[in-house]
C-alpha cells in the first residue's frame, strides 16, 4: 500500500511542475485585460509584473503571502490546488469569489495602504498586499 | 477480511480508524444517556434524518458522480421504514454557490417525501453572503441566521455561523445570534428536549483547519440548563461525537466525498478512495426521541 501511496505523490509532484511551469507563461494577456486604463505605469512595469505580482494558491497557502507593489500595480491570483479558493478582502472591499482549479483572477490596487485578505471557504488561509505610492518609490 | 482490508486502504488518511471511533462514539454516548435525568419528556416518538455537505457542483476524482451519490442517499431516506417527520440539510448544499447547483439541489431535494429544512454551509455563501443560497431556498421565519420549529414537544434551532469570521479563521454565530437564541430558548422549559443544528461544529474539533466556532463559548451557558441537548453539525464529512456534560455533539458524514481525520494530513483536501469505500465513508443518518428513552442516532453508510 505505502508503495502505491508513494507512485501516486510522484505522479501527482510530477503534475505540479508541469502546471507551474505552464503558469508562467500566462499572466501577461490575463492581466492586460484589466490594467488598460493604467497603459503608461504597466508599460513600464510590465518586466516586473510578470515575476512578483502573481500570487499562486498552492496546497491551501496564498503565495507569497506577502506581496509589495506599487499603486496602480495589478496582482493576478492563480489557483493550482485541487480544491477552490476566493481572495476576499477582510474589509470586503475585493472578492474574487470562487476561483476552481486553474482559474485565476486579476485586481488592480489603485490606491496605498496594507490590504488583508483570506479565503472565505478557508478562511485560515490568510494573505496581505501592501500597496505603496509609485511616486515615493521612483 | 473484508473490513481489514478496508481499513488498510484508507489507513493512511487514519480515515477508517476514525469510522471506528465514530461508531464507539455512538455506543458510548448512548450508555452515558442511560441516567435518570436524560430520558426524554417530549409527548410522543419522532423521528428525523440529518443529510450534509452534498457539494452538488464538485467534481474531482474523489467523486465524479455527487448528483448520483445523493440521489442514492434521497432513496434510501424514501425507504426508511419509519418516514421522518423532516430531513434537515446541515450545509454545503453546493459547492461554488452557482445558481445552476443551487437548481440542480433543488430538483434532487424535490424527490424526498419528507419535508425539507436547509441552513447553509461556506460553499453556499461565497462571494454573496448568502444571496443566491437564500433565493434557492426560502428562508421562512429565518431572524439573524436563526431558524425554530417544535415537534411532538421537542424544540429545534437551526443556527448559521458562516456569515462571520473569527479569529484564526473559525466560524462565527455573532452576538446578534446569540441574543436572539438566548430570547427563543427562555422560552422553553428545561425539560423541553432540545436540538440544536449549525454548519461549522459548536465546540473546538480542529481550530487549525477552522473546524471550531469562534463563540461558541457564549453559546453553551445558554444550552446548559437543558436536560436532553443535542447538536448536530456538517462540515467536516465525517463522525465525530463529543460529549460536555448534558450537552451531546456529533457531526454528520457527507454524500459527496469525505476528509482526512483532524490534523491526519497536511491539508483538509477531499480524499479519494476505492468506489466501495467512498460509499461506506459516504451516508446520512436519522435519529428517534422516543419519550422516557435516549435520543438514539444511527449511521446509514451509502454502501
Amino acid at each position: 500500500m505505502k508503495y502505491i501511496s508513494y507512485f501516486v505523490m510522484a505522479i501527482a509532484s510530477a503534475l505540479l511542475v508541469i502546471l507551474l511551469s505552464l503558469s508562467s507563461c500566462s499572466p501577461n494577456s490575463q492581466s492586460a485585460t484589466s490594467t488598460n486604463q493604467h497603459t503608461e505605469l504597466s508599460k513600464i512595469s510590465t518586466q516586473t509584473q510578470n515575476s512578483n505580482t502573481t500570487v499562486k494558491i498552492l496546497n491551501f497557502k496564498y503565495m507569497p503571502d506577502n506581496l509589495k507593489i506599487g499603486t496602480g500595480e495589478t496582482v493576478q491570483f492563480v489557483n493550482q490546488d485541487e480544491e477552490p479558493h476566493t481572495v476576499t478582502a477582510s474589509d470586503h472591499s475585493f472578492d474574487s469569489k470562487a476561483l476552481d482549479t486553474q482559474q485565476t483572477w486579476t485586481h488592480t490596487f489603485t490606491k496605498s495602504g496594507s490590504f488583508p485578505y483570506l479565503c472565505s471557504i478557508h478562511p485560515y488561509m490568510k494573505g496581505t498586499i501592501t500597496v505603496i505610492s509609485k511616486r515615493k518609490e521612483k | 477480511m473484508k473490513r481489514r482490508k478496508f481499513i488498510e486502504h484508507v489507513g493512511w488518511t487514519g480515515l477508517g480508524i476514525l469510522w471506528v471511533v465514530g461508531e464507539n462514539g455512538v455506543l458510548t454516548s448512548c450508555k452515558i444517556g442511560n441516567s435518570q435525568e436524560q430520558k426524554l419528556s417530549n409527548s410522543k416518538a419522532l423521528s428525523f434524518v440529518q443529510i450534509s455537505d452534498t457539494h452538488i457542483g464538485f467534481d474531482k476524482p474523489a467523486n465524479t458522480h455527487v448528483k448520483e451519490t445523493l440521489t442514492k442517499a434521497i432513496n434510501a431516506i424514501n425507504a426508511l421504514p419509519t418516514q421522518p417527520s423532516f430531513v434537515i440539510h446541515t450545509g454545503d448544499i453546493t459547492h461554488l454557490s452557482k445558481p445552476a447547483e443551487f437548481d440542480q439541489a433543488k430538483q434532487l431535494f424535490a424527490q424526498l417525501k419528507a419535508p425539507l429544512f436547509t441552513l447553509p454551509g461556506e460553499h453556499d455563501t461565497i462571494g454573496d453572503g448568502g444571496k443566491a443560497y437564500s433565493e434557492a431556498f426560502s428562508q421562512n421565519d429565518k431572524k439573524e441566521g436563526l431558524q425554530s420549529w417544535d415537534d411532538a414537544g421537542v424544540h429545534f434551532v437551526s443556527l448559521t455561523n458562516v456569515l462571520e469570521f473569527g479569529e484564526a479563521g473559525k466560524g462565527k454565530l455573532g452576538q446578534a445570534q446569540l441574543d436572539v437564541l438566548s430570547k427563543n430558548l427562555a422560552a422553553q422549559k428545561s425539560d423541553t428536549p432540545l436540538v440544536v443544528f449549525s454548519h461549522i461544529p459548536l465546540y473546538d474539533i480542529y481550530p487549525q483547519w477552522g473546524w471550531a466556532t469562534a463563540d461558541s463559548a457564549n453559546l453553551l451557558p445558554l444550552l446548559s440548563r437543558f436536560s436532553s441537548v443535542t447538536v448536530l453539525s456538517g462540515h467536516i464529512h465525517q463522525v465525530i461525537q463529543h460529549t460536555e456534560g448534558n450537552i451531546r455533539f456529533s457531526t454528520a458524514a457527507s454524500t459527496a466525498y469525505p476528509l482526512p481525520s483532524p490534523g491526519k494530513a497536511e491539508k483538509p483536501a477531499p480524499v479519494k478512495l476505492p468506489e466501495n469505500d467512498l460509499l461506506t465513508a459516504l451516508g446520512f443518518r436519522s435519529v428517534e426521541l422516543v419519550p422516557k428513552n435516549d435520543v438514539k442516532i444511527e449511521q446509514h453508510s451509502l454502501a
